[in-house]
């Protein structure tokens, strides 16, 4: 039996401008199974990192309920859906919003602290991570060392330590070269494949929506077209 | 919450921290250092206060004129000479010494000089001595026969003239009458810890029948054993007010007098503290204004450790951590440069004779740091609120 990950509930989200409403989403309903690779895609404006941000919880919805694990996120207070966030959900940003003053290595042993692992098995966990995404030898440097592909595999690393069930993923090659793209699109795709990982990714790439299993479109906030590729 | 690990990452959030951030720091370092400072060089002051006491002895009374400490001395003439005699046949009191002053025009060659007189009974040498006045550096002391014969200071032997020095044997006019120096004194001297150098020193009969000073203006008391200086004190002001037909005395014992300088001290201490304590206020602005400048730019950093998993609590707490630490920083640079100056100060003092002594105390260095730490987190829980509540989607789209 498929096991749902996330899922979204006639969500809402809307924005009160003073005068004028904006509504992000109207009633978007969405199962997210465990495995499933998704690619939200749709124009500018249509709502896709609403989507994205009200899915993986760092946004709570105006109407309607998110599920995560098949828990309501309206039952919990901020404190308790930021432990569930970070245990569940590992997040990868187009501009990496890596921090500055940590090595490679204390990034990714950020969200260990966070979720109370002990010192020891934090960097020793790092570690491992860093070098499966293939920066092993790079584990001191600092993200300003980093070319932008490697710092976007130090995010993924980071996404990957507290080992989520869900990669969310917004525009990840959005800010790196066509080379370093593919090369992280392949590691994302890999994370899905060999690891069993739930990844769901925003993008306004054709090309890059397409290494999804399902593409969600959105239009207005509202869902559109999900349309199987493929590569499923 | 502040556990060593957000200490950890607090500090390495301020180790690169940008420069200007810092010198907000300013208005804490000074406010600490004031306060240290001020602490340190009162706490001088009362131990310099107390040797000048201990070596006026706690066996010893102090009259004086009137009924308030030190006001009405020059004016009133409470004092009776037969005053003497009338303290010295209380049990318990072993020597009186009155002091006979007033002021006088000396006159060498043509030069004019102010000069303070003081007769006091050759007799009382010893006592007066032991109180720290009269310590001897050359020739000799006054003797009771003695008539036109002074003692003055070395140093006053050496500053009162602009090219000479006045020496031993040398005369000086004083109201029209020649006196020889016969004695000079050391500049240790207890006087000239207060400061006054034209004193000359003359014998009691040569105040009363030469310049017609009939009453002494202050009269110090020995008694047998330090214990009896209360009891004793109190016989004084009974046997005087009755004599005297009223209350025109004042009777302190050393002790009293030590209690009464330290509570003075304390207000002004108490004053001082005051004032350094807004320098403490702008330093928590200034450190206020830090943290709320690092939040802002930190804003995105902020949104992506709320995405991957850390609490509005872990947030607070690094930013109350930084705050804390800024405030140690500014509190312990605070302390070094209060004693700093408190160390200059009192070498400054040191060079106009004045002995002030700076012991740096544990509990001054302690108080120190831990009030700029609490005024640090204090003024750090508003910053850190702000960055805890922050909505991470926001912030991870700050620009």
């Amino acid at each position: 039996m498929t096991q749902t990950v996330l899922e979204a509930k006639d969500v809402y989200k809307i924005y009160d401008m003073g005068k004028v409403q904006v509504h992000a989403l109207s009633g978007v309903s969405l199962k997210i199974n465990k495995g499933d690779y998704i690619s939200i895609m749709g124009p500018s404006g249509s709502g896709k990192t609403t989507l994205l941000d009200v899915l993986s919880a760092l946004l709570r919805p105006t109407k309607g309920e998110i599920l995560i694990s098949g828990k309501p996120i309206s039952k919990m207070d901020d404190n308790e859906l930021a432990r569930v966030r970070g245990k569940t959900i590992g997040f990868v940003f187009q501009t990496f919003n890596l921090i500055q003053r940590m090595t490679a290595l204390e990034n990714v042993m950020l969200p260990l602290w966070f979720q109370g692992v002990k010192p020891a098995g934090r960097e020793e966990r790092a570690g491992k991570i860093l070098e499966r995404v293939g920066l092993g030898d790079r584990v001191t440097h600092r993200p300003t060392e980093l070319s932008g592909g490697q710092r976007q595999r130090v995010a993924i690393a980071r996404a990957l330590a507290v080992d989520p069930d869900v990669i969310v993923a917004d525009e990840p090659t959005g800010n790196l070269d066509s080379v370093s793209g593919d090369q992280i699109l392949k590691l994302i795709d890999d994370l899905n494949k060999k690891e069993g990982k739930t990844v769901l990714m925003v993008t306004h790439e054709k090309s890059i929506g397409k290494h999804a299993h399902r593409i969600i479109h959105l239009k207005d906030g509202k869902i559109v077209k999900n349309e199987k590729t493929r590569r499923n | 919450m502040f556990d060593l690990e957000t200490i950890k990452f607090a500090f390495t959030n301020l180790k690169r921290q940008r420069l200007r951030s810092y010198l907000t720091l300013l208005g804490m370092v000074i406010g600490i250092a004031a306060i240290v400072a001020l602490l340190t060089m009162s706490n001088g002051l009362s131990i310099a206060i107390e040797e000048m006491f201990e070596g006026l002895g706690l066996d010893t009374i102090t009259v004086q004129p009137g009924q308030q400490m030190g006001l009405s001395q020059a004016v009133s003439k409470s004092i009776e000479d037969e005053d003497i005699d009338i303290i010295s046949n209380i049990v318990g009191v072993e020597a009186v010494a009155g002091f006979y002053e007033g002021a006088a025009i000396a006159k060498y060659r043509d030069r004019e000089l102010s000069a303070f007189l003081i007769g006091y009974d050759p007799a009382q040498t010893e006592f007066i001595q032991q109180m720290g006045y009269l310590s001897l550096g050359s020739g000799r002391m006054l003797e009771s026969s003695d008539l036109y014969s002074i003692l003055i200071s070395e140093n006053f032997a050496k500053t009162a003239l602009e090219n000479k020095e006045l020496t031993l044997k040398q005369k000086i006019e004083i109201n029209g009458m020649n006196f020889r120096i016969v004695g000079l004194l050391e500049d240790s001297d207890m006087a000239s810890g207060f400061g006054i150098i034209n004193m000359v020193w003359i014998t009691k009969n040569a105040a009363q029948t030469l310049f017609d000073i009939d009453e002494p203006v202050e009269l110090m008391v020995k008694v047998t054993d330090e214990s009896l200086a209360e009891p004793v004190a109190e016989e004084i002001e009974e046997r005087l007010e009755r004599a005297h037909g009223e209350k025109d005395v004042m009777v302190m014992t050393t002790g009293s007098l030590l209690e009464s300088f330290n509570s003075v001290l304390g207000i002004m201490q108490a004053v001082l503290i005051m004032i350094a304590f807004i320098s403490v206020i702008v330093g928590a602005i200034g450190i206020m204004n830090t943290m709320l400048m690092a939040v802002l730019d930190r804003t995105r950093e902020i949104g992506a450790m709320k995405a991957i998993g850390a609490t509005n609590s872990t947030i607070l707490s690094i930013f109350v951590t930084e705050a804390a630490l800024l405030g140690l920083a500014g509190g312990t640079a605070g302390v070094i440069l209060g004693y700093i100056v408190a160390l200059g100060i009192s070498a400054v003092a040191g060079s106009f004779n004045f002995n002030l002594p700076i012991v740096p105390d544990p509990f001054v260095i302690l108080f120190g740091i831990l009030l700029s730490v609490i005024v640090g987190i204090l003024s750090g829980i508003f910053p850190a609120r702000r960055a805890a509540l922050m909505d991470p989607v926001e912030a991870l789209r700050c620009e």
